[in-house]
């Protein structure tokens, strides 16, 4: 990774763009990991049944949603994907993003996490995961496409050299680092990887994906909103 | 065959699992995922559970009723903390699509009392919102979850007290299995409970699908312990208990099972229902249900016809509504007709339980089963005389009085004929027919105060007056009927603005029934126009949720002093609510649209007042007319429709001199006094509260 992003530099400083290209990895420090969800869920995470009720804990334990008793279930390590064959299933993919973008083709709002939540349990893959694992097999994966939490202003520096020094300036930093036409296939992200889930707590910001025309969907959308606005005030 | 899915992301899973091909989609809106490409959306997913039916949709249905039962969970708690109100009707109308179509309302109701609710009274005014909004179904899951909270509240608190001991041979934890009983609803039926029977069953099933000797035993111990903290241990343990009634003590001659002399036997069944009755005064239920089961048994096991029983039991429902224990009237009954589902006697106070508690269909269903089955005709066929007037089905009520055997030479029947002719807005009919009564020397105070009603509905309130006070003084009148006269009295005082002497007439009133809700109202609404507000709330402790008959005008007057203190929108959300529950007659039920208006009028919502007043038609009584007229006015006022404003203003203006209290608010809303007027128009109501 260190390579890759010298290499970069080097490239940006050759071009004549070395202070936009600190620039761009200075904004990138404060980045963090935005994860699109369908309206319906978007919901549930923002709504706080224990805050509902009397003596819930006591009841109910750490949480209804959340039941044991399904560990060896062979149909969810069967969706559980290669990249983390042990605790695929563990995982909750998101992409890496300045402001609160995300992915449109992936759900209809967007969550932010809070650094602080995840910055201990987050990896990150210069790209989608399913396009990478086919571009490179299931050997050996080359060396500097993934990073930990500290060094992904590297790795996307590394990825996007090209993009900073054709001229993007800071207000289309967060557009090339998450670029999408609604259309799986032509996403173009840094993908995330949280160990864990993510609650109310973990979550920083909301906003709506843009394109949803939907009616119900909107209004979903729009009471999730003034809900985790209720919820954290 | 079975389903993997996710309740909280509606990610549903079928197939075998490797080497087999799985099929990932969604539950909601089945779109379908491809399991390879779309991590991003398969991995939200971290709450699994399992689906297992006898066929693939089976547990597709089973399935999606748990996710969209998460998801309406979700709604609701989202609903209860936004405040735009379109919102929580967007909210509100989700839950009740999922409810049509997707889940019960059973379902969700059980899912939703996983623990006593923090804030009920925000469940409430939601329930009350669905139900303005036409959500019926949302409307009444939230009613039932709001009305369950006092059971949820006493299991869960005996549920957390539980010994630590009994779960751990039960290897289970405490809040597993509360928690695995929430969906099932067990945890419901637990709560509602009428005996240990219930809590003991529960468990029992339980403890049959246990996987070890241990854990059956265990689990038929928690139930066991469950059921003696909520009903006391079994008869056979409690023998010895020092909660029989002192008269069985005292008197040993009651105690013995057999050889009794009929009048003892008598004395004794009195003993045994005044024992039952004192405890469900008390609120003893445990003790009330004891007594009740073994005066029942005892009384099957010597009486073959079933007679003294019945009539025990319907003496003790009786005793029960009068103390506003109607349910414990409706566990008589229950039982009751159990035991003889023919008797006439029997059936005409299921019917009076059904009519009380606002159930008119029911009350038709069985007091027409009674006068059919036969017994006292005339006593079934008034009863559904009377339910019918209750639904504003005059004519009806007319016909059903006119086929009681020999109705035109009964007196009562034909007074009762005239009452409803009176309400009908008859007014000329029913005084001939009041006059005619007494000609025949046939009169009686009931005729007098018809006489009397007749007089206020058509605004001569002193010639009222008159003759409720002769009525009142009368030396040889029911208790009951001289309290009727008095609170009538009072309120045309009232009306006419005489509240230093309303009161002391609604003081004698409430000396003679003390815990009668009816004088209380009035009191508080006298109160309120004499300026002590914060004294009338005293006066109306928790009467905002009427179940009771005549109860309705508790809510009413609620209403009004929450409009007093400028409450508007809990004042609306009470009103629209018992506007749907209340027992009450349908031109009792007029007269709260009036106040819900003045609620809305309160707030500038033109359109809310338009929704209420639109079905507001001529009740015949001019007070009530004219402040219906009055209201709409206000409302083209505020709506700056010239032309309605003038039409209703000529009509006004007819009956101006009658109304000079509620003439004042044409002044005040002519000037645009808005905030004036609606404090008039609550002073107005308030003359009505009685």
């Amino acid at each position: 990774m260190e390579a890759r992003f010298q290499a970069a530099r080097e490239k940006a400083k050759r071009a004549g763009k070395l202070q936009r290209f600190d620039e761009f990895v200075e904004v990138v420090e404060k980045s963090s990991v935005t994860v699109a969800v369908p309206a319906q869920f978007g919901l549930s995470l923002v709504t706080n049944e224990a805050t509902q009720f009397v003596n819930y804990e006591k009841l109910v334990g750490a949480g209804v949603r959340a039941p044991a008793g399904l560990q060896d279930d062979s149909k969810r390590r069967a969706v559980a994907g290669a990249l983390f064959p042990s605790f695929g299933e563990k995982i909750s993919y998101g992409v890496l993003a300045i402001a609160n973008r995300g992915l449109p083709s992936y759900g209809d709002i967007y969550f932010r996490l809070k650094p602080k939540a995840i910055a201990h349990r987050c990896t990150f893959l210069e790209r989608n995961s399913f396009d990478f694992l086919e571009q490179n097999g299931g050997g050996e994966w080359p060396l500097g496409y993934m990073s930990d939490w500290n060094s992904r202003s590297r790795l996307a520096s590394a990825k996007l050299v090209d993009e900073i020094i054709a001229g993007k300036g800071v207000d289309d930093w967060d557009e090339i680092l998450v670029q999408s036409d609604g259309r799986r296939e032509n996403d173009d992200f840094i993908e995330a990887h949280v160990f864990g889930t993510f609650n109310l707590h973990s979550i920083e910001d909301v906003r709506p994906a843009e394109g949803t025309s939907d009616v119900r969907t909107k209004q979903l959308v729009e009471l999730t909103l003034a809900a985790f606005e209720a919820e954290t005030g | 065959m079975g389903i993997t899915f996710s309740p909280s992301t509606g990610i549903g899973l079928y197939g075998d699992g490797p080497p087999h091909a799985i099929q990932a989609f969604s539950l909601l809106d089945g779109q379908v995922f491809d399991t390879e490409r779309d991590q991003q959306i398969l991995h939200l997913a971290h709450d699994w559970e399992e689906a297992q039916e006898s066929d693939d949709d089976a547990a597709r249905r089973e399935a999606q009723k748990r996710v969209y039962a998460e998801y309406c969970a979700s709604v609701l708690y989202a609903t209860t903390v936004v405040k735009k109100s379109e919102l929580k009707v967007t909210a509100l109308k989700e839950v009740e699509d999922a409810l049509v179509t997707y889940l019960s309302p059973a379902y969700l109701v059980a899912r939703l009392t996983i623990a006593p609710l923090k804030e009920p009274e925000v469940w409430r005014k939601l329930a009350a919102n669905a139900m303005s909004n036409g959500f019926a179904a949302a409307g009444q899951v939230l009613n039932e979850i709001y009305d369950v909270q006092p059971l949820i509240r006493r299991l869960a608190e005996h549920w957390i007290a539980l010994p630590d001991h009994l779960f751990v041979s039960a290897s289970v934890a405490r809040d597993e299995l509360w928690r695995s009983m929430v969906g099932s609803g067990a945890l419901l039926r637990i709560a509602r409970a009428a005996d240990r029977k219930v809590v003991v069953k529960e468990f029992s099933t339980r403890a049959f699908s246990a996987k070890s000797a241990s854990e059956r035993a265990a689990m038929s111990k928690i139930g066991q312990e469950l059921a003696d903290v909520l009903f006391g241990p079994p008869p056979w343990v409690a023998d010895d208990m020092p909660n029989e009634p002192e008269e069985w003590r005292d008197n040993e001659a009651v105690r013995t099972e057999s050889g009794l002399a009929p009048y003892d036997a008598w004395q004794r069944a009195l003993h045994e229902v005044a024992a039952v009755i004192r405890a469900v005064g008390e609120g003893n239920d445990r003790k009330a249900h004891k007594f009740f089961g073994e005066l029942v048994d005892r009384q099957l096991r010597q009486d073959s016809t079933y007679e003294y029983v019945i009539k025990s039991i319907c003496n003790i429902a009786q005793d029960s509504a009068v103390i506003f224990r109607t349910d414990f009237e409706k566990h008589c009954l229950e039982r009751a007709m159990e035991i003889a589902p023919y008797d006439p006697w029997l059936l005409v106070q299921v019917g009076n339980h059904y009519k009380r508690t606002g159930r008119f269909d029911e009350a038709n269903y069985y007091l027409r089963r009674a006068a059919e089955v036969g017994g006292d005709e005339r006593v079934a066929r008034a009863a559904l005389a009377d339910v019918l007037a209750q639904q504003g089905r005059w004519s009806e009520a007319i016909r059903s009085y006119k086929q009681i055997p020999g109705w035109d030479s009964d007196a009562a029947v034909r007074t009762a004929i005239a009452d409803n002719l009176r309400r009908m807005g008859s007014l000329e009919s029913a005084q001939s027919e009041y006059l005619a009564l007494e000609a025949e020397g046939l009169g009686s105070d009931r005729t007098a105060a018809g006489r009397a009603e007749i007089f206020k509905q058509r605004g001569k309130l002193y010639e009222a007056i008159e003759l409720y006070v002769s009525l009142v003084e009368q030396p040889d009148i029911e208790d009951r009927a001289r309290w009727t006269y008095r609170m009538a009295l009072a309120g045309i005082l009232k009306q006419l603005g005489r509240f230093p002497r309303a009161l002391e007439v609604t003081e004698g009133a409430l000396q003679q029934y003390p815990f009668g809700m009816g004088a209380r109202v009035l009191k508080a609404s006298l109160l309120a126009l004499m300026g002590d507000t914060r004294g009338a709330m005293e006066v109306l402790p928790d009467a905002n949720r009427p179940r009771a008959f005549g109860e309705w005008v508790a809510s009413f007057t609620h209403g009004l002093l929450l409009m007093r203190t400028a409450r508007f929108p809990q004042a609306r959300d009470e009103l629209i609510e018992n506007l749907g529950n209340s027992v009450a007659a349908e031109d009792e039920k007029l007269v709260l649209r009036l106040a819900a208006a003045v609620a809305f009028l309160g707030e500038n919502d033109v359109e809310g007042v338009k929704s209420v007043l639109s079905n507001v038609h001529d009740i015949g009584d001019m007070y009530v007319s004219y402040m219906a007229v009055v209201l709409e006015y206000h409302n083209a006022i505020l709506s700056e429709d010239a032309e309605v404003a003038k039409r209703l203003k000529q009509k006004l203006m007819e009956g101006k001199d009658d109304q000079p209290h509620l003439w004042e608010i044409i002044e005040e809303l002519d000037k645009r006094n808005f905030r004036e007027a609606v404090e008039k128009e609550i002073e107005g109501l308030l003359r009505m509260a009685a």
